[in-house]
This record gives structure tokens, C-alpha cells and sequence, in this order.
């Protein structure tokens, strides 16, 4: 099988600045290593560039779910899939978050890989970025020079491609605590483990006494370059009441926000549809429609 | 690679401490099998995506391919070999595997083994859907789960496991298999786990087209690469065309490749990592040539031509071969035109079927040693040794005393390994360097160039009568047989002898054709042509049904041959008892009194098999302890006949006990001849051989007892092994006495050897033309049904019930009958709602790798209910039928059927993806996608 063979070193680190300096060392060859499960295929497969591996697995600040502020709650980026979708806290809070961790690949994948990796590969159809794009989480970027504050909504540029810049490190995710706000997510596959999403989505509301809708965020996977807010949808129930026949408008809405592409998993018009059932299910399920 | 720098890992491996030297690289996967040795961690992707390499981190299962192993400086791993507490000890859930048949071929045992454990000590007690969940990121491709389930459900909640029969008889009792207690240890030795001193690795370098002329090799600067033994391409190996049927394949392309995969170069290197680099610095020179992929376009006239010489190949059956057609099949009897006037109903129906994978979780792999005298020894995962020496012999002009060919455990093959595949190069690449080379095929590689399932086209076109008689029907198929005819001749055969094995027609015209195209060589897996004729032909008999207003079970009741009467190819049915089947089927699933629910339906579909043929032989030997050798050239694939039914068999005719008989497989300079396990001939025919060879060392021990009793050999009995008297038992000699005194006072063994080539059944000459051969003679049919509720919104199918009912004549062995049921269902789900390997423009595979072809994982298999019917054949062992294949044949019909019964859309291709169902679906109603 192949092998991840071009890499020349391997770093462990054991704090954050100690990873900026090693990653600074040689910033053409060194990869952030969390929990390997995209990066080694990565390296294993077409990949011939030597690399040097500069491992988190010691960064303990990495590895928090903390409440920092008030009504604010950090998810370290080295957060397995597995202790987010298992963490009570983030169950509470964050439920659809949870449940996007949940159905990452398989229980081997989730033990490994990360919150923080899923971002930064940066995949369009990346399970976690849906749900913290719909919780308006934002991502923290460590430098040693201080750290800054980016909404994962702004924090892609393309498929794998991001706004980090050299010896930026996704320290973790900040997520504001919301009471009143209710998500659920979705994942349309052909098999129900091990899959890359056809769409992904995930739906976040605030709504008086389930009626009138005061916000709400559609965030969609799979069906653009990156993950997208369906903003014109969101549009078109903000401050209105919800009922059957406004969110059908809503997913109609959200479907022509999808730019799908046709690929071998699905083509764009399946994908588009889908976009429309699946946002007409999650508002209805959200209100008990 | 030379400059790299060594690391110091400390963990813990099973409870011990270790403390090694490695390289950045390496994965935790490399470290413990071939720094550790250990082979309970298997490798089957190298992506995370099997779980054969599942190891637990901390207690938590984790993918060992997918992680440095300095990553685990410090941590706790345990592998499957650390789950017993001592070497005579299982743990409980080895046990339990070993106990609920919930092991096969073996390979994915360890890792399945491995979730299993993380789980429960996540999670003591987890519900079956739990469990499922659990275990989602393991993928088997035997079993169907189902065992599995049962296995880790029984040591979550504490339910006893099934004992080991006692008592008297062998026959019907569900023995343990043997060989599983090394797969539960991880101590089994599969391909990729062979190894000799001073072992070197090769690779293949294949064809960056699907079509050229090469104009140049150029291999000096790969020869010069450090660490570089040796590299052999086309102008090293004699021309020694090979083929199954039609002689038109070479082990390297010379003049030009025909798909993109085509073998062109292989080196042989110190690690893989050279051989891969090596591979890089050949540089070929082509002259790209139109390709074609539809085998539809292939047929016509002007054509671009794969094989410019068919004509003039070498052929072993009469069949006519024009442009890229390389087999068309005949099979006619009445009169169509007439059969169509009389019909009431005419319907004409198109269905087309996708390229499906074996996908063993184990790749190929094969290790080549040559002595100094020339001999050559090759271990490799072959299904046939004897079949794979002949085949090295031809197309390397070996003399087949220079090569000597042993099968290692197999870790699944369903026909993905009968052919000449990974072995010539590693041969090749052994004699050229001196030292022994092994060489494994990555998962890519699989994909790319071994032998799955033929994508198919059929035309139906069917005339009924209102009482729901069939009167007529023209059947046209085109196999898609890829770059080489390979086995696409037996499987056009096969394919003409299904599609008129299950119903009366009395006029009939069937049309095959098999037909070359730039991917590549599709071959024999697991029932070849049974799913693909099952489809298309029970879809177009439930549409017939509906057409004329009947009840899709009583159509078949109506229609279904008898004993006596003769398939289409005039071959006479004995020992069948098709409507005993379809009706066991449908009082499973409850046919009659399914609810009638929105968007929920049944369905039901059959297949017709034939099983049994080629020569195979077997001895028995009595040892000198009583105990009892069979010795065959036959291997075990991962059913685990073998180590099942066949001793079984023995143990009955010499009223032993099933532990007592000892099992040498596959070995060419150890065994005596047989021609390969495939076409469900296991149990069937050597069971049978195994019987006949008990019988005769049987009469040794009664000769030998005789004349040591003085009594007549016709009054001797044997019971638990000893030679009795019928009249009086106390007159009795064990077997250890007879052995061990035949041995010391005359020199020779007891032992009882048997031949045995199965009758083909006769067919008419004057219906068939272009057939490659006969009727097998075990014929059977299988019949399942299930009900579906399909979700419309977004097509996904929904299996409620999933009853497969099998006529298998005798069940040797119920519960390995079961796991071949349940397993043979799983393969046919995928082949019914995801799997497809997929062809882009240029010819490349799309998805070779297992996120994009997806086999069902253990979420996605419905709790199977197999139901097995007995008519005993009067050929087969203690009326034992072939079974293997025929199970995973019904299942795209009868979801199909189902899904027309629940929503009234007729599906015409598979995979029926939700996209598929749901564009069905949408166009149904009018509405645009």
C-alpha cells in the first residue's frame, strides 16, 4: 500500500510556541500533524514533497472544552471527533455540533481525527463546519505575536484552501452560548457509516414560541467550494412566521444558493433537490411541523 | 532515504514494553507487523477505511495504517494477540466468534475482534444497532455481520454461546471451523503475511493509457536506482500467450497495452518504498490509439479493433469471433415468431448492470522463492494452485516441475483469485535478482487491474398469455469482457444457461455475446452472470405479472420447470424442487399478508445455479493414533468448507468425530491434483471426493481388522475408532492398532485415495451453439423476498425484512450454510444499491478505493433470515448442493420488485443509488429534477 515515505522528521512539541518555531524552521516542508486521519492519506498518496512533522499531540491547551467568557464556550482544535460527539457539554449546547461529530466516518476515524482538522483540510463536505457555521462559531488563530478571531463562514477560500497564513495555528473554536437557539443537522449519503456527504447541512434557529422566526442560519455542505450560508433563504423567514408554506419557499430559496458540481458521489442536480428536501425536513422537524 | 534520521519509540504492545528504532515514516501499522512481527493487525487499504488494521490506542480502536507510530510514544496499544490471557485461553469474545460462525475467511477477524473489544469497554452492554455502530468502521465481505453481531451480543449480555455437537453423527451438526481459532488469535498466515530471509519487494509499473502502441521502454536509469535488484519487462519473458478459454493475453504488454493498468515493467528493491521510487524513472514511450469503452460502440463495425489478431489466438471451444466479439452464445428452441403471435402480452424491457468488485478485504499478493537448482516456490493467495502452476508454466515457458505452488490462507476470494494475476511477476523478478520477492497488490491496484464482475446489457422481450403462461421469449445479453476474454466465454455460458434454467418457454431464442473493450479484464466473481441475469430477467417476469394482472408469486408458481423437465439448453432437472422453494420464501416473508402501507413494498426474485464440475482428487490417511489426514490439492477461500463440511463428511463414513480429521490443502509437490475452488464446487465436489476417499481407507481399516479378527470384512463396523464386529462389539481393534501395525509390520500406511471428475450433465446440441461448456450437473435454485419502504423525497431504500430461502440439498453443516446465505445476500445488497467501480474518460478507474466504491457496512446489511431447503441430490455428498454463488444472485431483482410494489417505478440499471431511485421516482411524476 502506500506510504506516507517523503516524511523526513518528526517534531512533538510540547507547547504552542514551541510548534510556531518548528513550523517557522522550515515553513515549505513542515505540516501541523492532529490526529493524522486526512494528513497521512495526504502524504501517503501523489504527495512526493519531503515534509516535516510537527505533531500537536502534546499541545494540552489544544485539547479543552472549556467555558472561557461568559456565555462563551472553547472546543480545542485537537478535540477528537469522538469526545465532541460524546461530551455532555457539548451535547447541551451544541447539539447539531454533536451530532455532525457523530457521523464522521467510523468510530476508528472519529477516535483520531479532529474538530480542528476537519476545518483546516478544509474539505467542502467537512461533517463539523455546517453546525459551527450555523452556531457562528469563530476559529482562533495562534501566533506568537497574539491571537485573532476569524468566523469559520469566513474562513475558506476554496476546496482545501483557507485563510490561514504561514505559522498560523488553529488553536480551537469559540462558540457563544445561546439558550434559545435550536439546530439540527443532516447527512445525505448512500451508506449510513463511513461516508462522504452528498450534502451535509445543518439549520440553526431562534424562534418566538416556535412561530415567528427572530434568526436563523442555513449552512450547507457539499454543494459549493466551500461550505456556504444560505443567505437569501435565511432572508426570507427572518422576522416572518414559519409555517409549512414559507419554509418550502425558504428551501426553495436555499436550493438556488447551492452551486453543487457533478461528481461520482451524486450530480449537481440531485444534490441542488436534496438541498430542498433536506432544509424543508430540518425547519419542520425544528418547529415539530 | 538512506539519510534518514532514526527516532526512539517506547510504548507498550500488549502489556509489554517495547523500545525501538524506526524511521519518521514508519505507522504504527509498519512498527508492529514487521518490526513486532505480529500478524493479528492485517492491512487491506492503507486508508482507514477497512479496519483490518485496527489496533486499540488507550483502550480505543483506531485505524494503525493511519498513524506514525511515533505518535504513540508512551501510549498503551493492544493488538488481537493480546486479547487472549494465555496461548491455550480464548477470551471471551474470541470465543464467541469462534462459537457463532462469525468467522470466515478470517481476515478482517482481528480488527472486527478489535472494535469489538473497544466497544464493550466503552460500552458493556450495547443493543444490536449499537453494536452495528460499533463495529461500521470494520469491513467484511463474508459474512454479512449478521454472526458477527450475534458474536458481540452474546459476551455484551451474557448469553451462553452455542456448544460444539455431541453425541453421535456428523452430518446436519454445526461444528466449529477448525482454522478459526488461529484467525481469532491473529496467528493465521494470509499473503501479505509470508515472508523468507533476505525477502526483496517488487512492483508493476502499468499502462498510463487505455489504448497505445509502446514505442520504447527505457529502464537503465531505474536499474541504476541504489537499492534497485532487478527489472523485468516484455523483451525478458518468452512469448507465452495464456487465457482461460481464448489464448490472447501476455504477462507483460510488448507492443501495445490495452487498458490503463496493462502490466509494462516490474522492479524488484531492497524496501517497497524503492520499488515504488524505481518504478517513477522507467520511462515508456507510447502512441496513443482510440480507445473504446461501450461495449455497444465495440460491436459495431469500424470499430477501433483491441485485438487485431483474434482470429488467429488459440481456442479452446467453438464459438464465432469477428472486430471485438469474442464469444457469441446460441441458444434457440421452438419457434419465436409463432410464440409471439400467440402471446396476449408482449413487453420488451431494457436492463444494464455496473462493473462490481470482489473486493476481498485481503489484496492479492504472492512470494517467489527460486533455489539454486532452478526450482522455483511460490506461496500466493491463489484459489487454484494447480490451475495457477499450469498458467505459470504456459506463459513463462517453465517446465512445471521447476515451480511448485502453495496456497496461503486466503482471505476472501469469491473468484478474484483464480487467475494468473500477481504471481508471473514475482516469479520473474525472483529468478532475475536470486532472492525471494514478495509482492502485494495495493488497493488501487485491485481496482484497477484485477477480475470483477462483467457490466452487462440485456434486451428482453417477452409474449404471454392472460392465464399467465409464457409462450416466447428473445433474450440478448452483451458481457463487456474488458481487454482480455479472461473468463467472459464461461461467463456468457453460464449466463445462457441461467437465463432459460428457471421457466418454461417453449419458444426461445437467447443471444450472448461477449465483447472487448480498453478496461480492465473482468472475470469470475462469486456467481458470475447470476446477479446480472437475475435482475434483468426477474424484473421483466414481475413486469410481465403486473402486465397481465397476476400476483407476481403465482406467476412464478405457474411458470417454474419441474423435475424431469429440461432447461433451455435441453439439460433434464433432476433433483429439484423449484415451487418447494419459492413457496418457503414466501411464507417467510408472509407474501400474502404484507400490509399494504404508503411507499412500502415486497418483492421477490429467483436464480437458477448449477454447480459441481472438474477433476479433483483426495486421500485419507489413518494415522498412527486413530486420527485421520485428508489430504487435497483443493484450498479454502474463506467459506470454510474445509474446515466444516469436508471433515464432516470424513468423520461420518468412519464414525469419527469431526476434530479428528486433520486437513492438508493446496500445495502442488504435497497434494494430489484438483482443479481449483470456485463455482461452489467446495462442499459439493470435495466433499464428494472426500467421501469416496474415506470409503476406500474405510475398506483398508476393514481388510486390515479382518484378518487381525478373523472375521469376514462385510460383518465389520466402526464407531469412535475402533473396527467392530456386528454381531459381537466386544470383538473389536482401534484404528491407532491397525495404523500403527500396518506401519511397523508391513511398511505401508492405511489409506484410502479417490479420484473424482463430476458427470456434465448432456445438452442439446441442435439449441446451442458457441457455448465453452455443458450443464453442470448440480442444479438449484434460491428464492428471496423482502419488503422495502422507500423514502421518496430523497430515494433511499429502506430494507424492513430480507427472507433468502436456498435449496442446498443437504445442509452438511447449518450454521456455515447460514454465514454463506447471509454473507452471499450482503455482496448482492451491494451490488443492488451502491457498489460500482466507475470508468472516467481515458479509461481510469474513479474510485479505486473503498470511501468512493463502497462496500455495505455492517449499518447497512438488514438482519438477513436465511431459510434452507433440503432436496438431496443423489450426486452431491450426503445429498449435498453447491451454494456459495447462487445467494448473492436475487437481490437486485427483488429490490427492484419491491421498490416497483412500493412507489411504481420500474428501476432498469444497478446500483439503484437514492439518486437513481430518486430521479425515477421524479420522472415518474411528471416533475423535472
Amino acid at each position: 500500500m502506500a506510504r506516507p515515505s517523503e516524511i523526513k522528521a518528526y517534531f512533538r512539541p510540547q507547547s504552542l510556541s514551541e510548534a510556531h518555531e518548528l513550523l517557522m524552521a522550515s515553513p515549505e516542508e513542515a505540516r501541523l500533524l492532529g490526529g493524522g486521519t486526512d494528513l497521512l492519506n495526504a502524504l501517503s498518496g501523489s504527495s512526493k514533497e519531503e515534509t516535516r512533522i510537527v505533531s500537536l499531540r502534546d499541545v494540552k491547551e489544544l485539547r479543552e472544552i472549556k467555558q472561557t467568557r461568559k456565555e462563551e464556550v472553547f472546543i480545542g482544535a485537537m478535540v477528537s471527533h469522538r469526545e465532541a460527539a460524546d461530551s455532555p457539554f457539548v451535547n447541551r449546547h451544541f447539539p447539531a455540533l454533536a451530532k455532525a461529530c457523530g457521523l464522521v466516518g467510523s468510530p476508528s476515524i472519529r477516535n483520531r481525527g479532529t474538530i480542528g482538522g476537519n476545518i483546516v483540510t478544509a474539505s467542502p463536505s467537512a461533517d463539523s463546519i455546517p453546525p459551527l457555521m450555523a452556531y457562528e462559531a469563530r476559529a482562533v488563530l495562534w501566533t506568537p505575536s497574539g491571537e485573532r478571531e476569524v468566523p469559520v463562514a469566513d474562513f475558506f477560500t476554496g476546496p482545501s484552501g483557507t485563510i490561514m497564513e504561514k505559522g498560523d495555528i488553529l488553536k480551537g473554536l469559540l462558540l457563544k452560548l445561546d439558550s434559545e437557539r435550536v439546530a439540527d443537522y443532516e447527512k445525505l449519503g448512500m451508506r449510513r457509516a463511513m461516508e462522504i456527504a452528498i450534502v451535509n447541512l445543518c439549520v440553526s434557529l431562534v424562534a418566538a414560541k416556535k412561530t415567528v422566526c427572530k434568526d436563523l442560519r442555513i449552512c450547507l455542505g457539499a454543494v459549493a467550494p466551500t461550505p456556504i450560508r444560505a443567505v437569501e433563504a435565511e432572508d426570507m423567514l427572518r422576522g416572518l412566521p414559519l409555517t409549512a408554506e414559507s419554509i418550502k419557499k425558504a428551501a426553495g430559496a436555499a436550493m438556488d444558493a447551492a452551486e453543487p458540481i457533478s461528481d461520482i458521489r451524486a450530480s449537481a442536480d440531485y444534490r441542488r433537490h436534496m438541498v430542498g428536501v433536506l432544509v424543508e425536513k430540518l425547519l419542520s422537524r425544528l418547529l415539530g411541523f | 532515504m538512506a539519510n534518514k534520521m532514526n527516532y526512539r519509540l517506547s510504548f507498550t504492545v500488549n502489556a509489554e514494553k517495547r523500545d525501538l528504532e524506526i524511521l519518521p515514516h514508519e505507522t504504527l501499522l509498519d512498527v508492529l507487523r514487521n518490526r513486532l512481527g505480529l500478524t493479528g493487525p492485517k492491512e487491506g487499504c492503507g486508508a482507514g477505511e477497512c479496519g483490518a488494521c485496527m489496533v486499540l490506542m488507550e483502550g480505543r480502536p483506531v485505524n494503525a495504517c493511519l498513524i506514525l507510530a511515533l505518535e504513540c510514544e508512551g501510549l498503551r496499544i493492544e493488538t488481537v494477540e493480546g486479547l487472549a490471557p494465555g496461548r491455550e485461553k480464548l477470551s471471551p469474545l474470541q470465543d464467541s466468534f469462534v462459537k457463532h460462525g462469525a468467522v470466515q475467511c478470517g481476515f478482517c477477524t482481528s480488527g472486527m475482534l478489535m472494535s469489538a473489544q473497544g466497544l464493550l469497554e466503552a460500552h458493556p452492554e450495547p443493543t444490536r444497532e449499537e453494536i452495528r455502530r460499533g463495529l461500521s468502521g470494520n469491513l467484511c465481505r463474508c459474512t454479512g455481520y449478521k454472526k458477527i453481531v450475534d458474536a458481540v451480543e452474546a459476551v455484551a449480555h451474557h448469553r451462553a454461546f452455542p456448544q460444539e455437537p455431541m453425541g453421535e453423527g456428523n452430518i446436519g451438526k454445526n461444528y466449529s471451523r477448525r482454522d478459526a481459532l488461529d484467525h481469532v488469535r491473529g496467528l493465521s498466515v494470509f499473503g501479505a503475511d509470508m515472508c523468507r530471509p533476505n525477502t526483496a519487494f517488487g512492483k508493476i509499473l502499468r499502462s498510463a493509457y487505455a489504448h497505445a502502441r509502446i514505442k520504447g521502454i527505457d529502464a537503465s536509469k531505474a536499474e541504476k536506482l541504489e537499492g534497485v535488484l532487478a527489472v523485468v519487462t516484455g523483451k525478458d519473458v518468452p512469448e507465452g500467450y495464456f487465457g482461460v478459454d481464448i489464448k490472447d493475453r501476455l504477462v507483460f504488454a510488448r507492443d501495445k497495452v490495452r487498458y490503463r493498468g496493462d502490466e509494462i515493467a516490474a522492479v524488484a528493491a531492497e524496501t517497497e518504498e524503492i520499488a515504488a521510487k524505481a518504478l517513477e524513472y522507467i520511462k515508456v514511450e507510447y502512441e496513443p490509439l482510440e480507445p473504446v469503452f461501450d461495449p455497444l460502440l465495440a460491436m459495431k463495425e469500424g470499430a477501433p479493433l483491441i485485438h487485431e489478431n483474434l482470429e488467429n489466438y488459440e481456442c479452446a471451444f467453438e464459438t464465432e469471433r469477428r472486430g471485438n466479439i469474442c464469444t457469441f452464445a446460441r441458444v434457440k428452441l421452438g419457434d419465436l415468431e409463432k410464440g409471439f403471435a400467440e402471446s396476449d402480452v408482449i413487453l420488451e424491457d431494457t436492463f444494464s448492470t455496473q462493473i462490481q468488485h470482489q473486493s476481498s478485504i485481503e489484496t492479492h499478493a504472492a512470494l517467489a522463492e527460486a533455489d539454486s537448482s532452478g526450482h522455483i516456490h511460490v506461496w500466493s493467495t491463489t484459489q487454484k494452485p494447480f490451475a495457477m502452476r499450469r498458467y505459470l508454466s504456459q506463459s513463462l515457458k517453465i517446465p512445471m516441475t521447476s515451480l511448485r505452488l502453495t496456497a496461503t490462507k486466503i482471505g476472501g476470494g469469491f473468484g478474484g483469485k483464480l487467475e494468473l494475476l500477481v504471481e508471473p511477476y514475482a516469479v520473474l523478478l525472483a529468478k532475475k535478482c536470486g532472492r525471494p520477492v514478495k509482492i502485494v497488490y495495493s488497493r488501487e491496484e485491485e481496482f484497477l487491474s484485477t477480475t470483477p464482475r462483467h457490466q452487462t446489457r440485456f434486451q428482453v422481450k417477452s409474449g404471454v398469455k392472460k392465464d399467465g403462461s409464457l409462450v416466447a421469449r428473445h433474450v440478448r445479453f452483451v458481457y463487456d469482457t474488458g481487454a482480455f476474454s479472461g473468463n467472459g466465454p464461461t461467463t456468457v455460458t453460464l449466463s445462457s444457461q441461467l437465463s432459460g434454467g428457471l421457466y418454461r418457454v417453449p419458444n426461445l431464442l437467447i443471444e450472448g455475446y461477449c465483447v472487448y473493450t480498453n478496461k480492465m479484464n473482468c472475470g469470475s466473481m462469486r456467481g458470475p452472470s447470476g446477479p446480472q441475469t437475475s435482475f434483468a430477467l426477474e424484473s421483466h417476469t414481475d413486469n410481465l405479472a403486473r402486465a397481465i394482472g397476476m400476483d407476481p408469486l403465482d406467476f412464478r408458481l405457474k411458470n417454474l420447470l419441474e423435475a424431469g423437465e429440461k432447461t433451455a439448453v435441453g439439460q433434464t432437472l433432476v433433483d429439484v424442487d423449484y415451487r418447494k422453494v419459492v413457496q418457503r420464501a414466501a411464507e417467510a416473508i408472509g407474501w400474502r399478508h404484507i400490509k399494504r402501507e404508503k411507499n412500502v413494498g415486497k418483492g421477490m426474485a429467483c436464480v437458477f445455479w448449477l454447480s459441481g464440475g472438474w477433476a479433483t482428487s483426495a486421500t485419507v490417511k489413518i494415522n498412527e493414533d486413530g486420527t485421520v489426514t485428508l489430504t487435497t490439492g483443493a484450498v479454502d477461500m474463506g467459506t470454510g468448507y474445509l474446515f466444516t463440511s469436508v471433515p464432516q463428511i470424513v468423520a461420518e463414513v468412519l464414525g469419527l468425530r469431526a476434530e479428528d480429521v486433520q486437513i492438508v490443502q493446496g500445495d502442488t509437490d504435497q497434494t494430489t491434483y484438483d482443479h481449483g475452488i470456485g463455482g461452489s464446487r467446495g462442499a459439493f465436489t470435495i466433499g464428494m471426493v472426500a467421501r469416496m476417499a474415506a470409503v476406500n481407507a474405510k475398506a483398508e481399516l476393514f481388510s486390515a481388522a479382518a484378518s487381525r479378527l478373523r472375521l469376514d470384512a462385510d460383518n465389520l463396523e466402526t464407531r469412535d475408532g475402533w473396527v467392530f464386529s456386528r454381531g459381537d462389539p466386544e470383538k473389536r481393534v482401534s484404528f491407532a492398532d491397525l495404523s500403527y501395525d500396518r506401519h511397523i509390520k508391513e511398511g505401508g500406511p492405511v489409506i484410502g485415495w479417490a479420484q473424482f471428475l463430476p458427470d456434465m450433465d448432456p445438452i442439446d446440441p441442435d439449441r446451442v451453439q458457441g457455448l465453452s461448456f455443458s450443464a453442470f450437473k448440480g442444479t438449484t435454485i434460491g428464492c428471496h423476498a423482502a419488503v422495502v419502504r422507500v423514502v421518496p423525497e430523497t430515494g433511499h431504500i429502506v430494507i424492513k425484512r430480507y427472507v433468502a430461502a436456498h435449496d442446498v440439498g443437504r445442509a452438511v453443516n447449518p450454521r456455515a450454510v447460514e454465514g454463506q446465505i447471509e454473507g452471499g445476500v450482503s455482496m448482492g445488497l451491494g451490488f443492488a444499491l451502491m457498489e460500482s467501480v466507475l470508468i472516467g474518460k481515458k479509461g481510469e478507474v474513479l474510485n479505486p478505493n473503498f470511501h468512493d466504491y463502497r462496500l455495505p457496512t455492517a449499518m447497512d446489511v438488514p438482519e438477513v433470515e436465511p431459510v434452507i431447503v433440503e432436496v438431496p441430490a443423489a450426486y452431491g455428498p450426503y445429498g449435498a448442493k453447491g451454494l456459495g454463488e447462487p445467494t448473492m444472485a436475487p437481490p437486485a431483482g427483488v429490490i427492484g420488485n419491491a421498490v416497483y410494489d412500493a412507489v411504481g417505478v420500474r428501476l432498469t440499471e444497478t446500483p439503484m443509488t437514492p439518486e437513481r431511485v430518486h430521479r425515477a421516482i421524479s420522472g415518474n411524476r411528471g416533475r423535472d429534477v
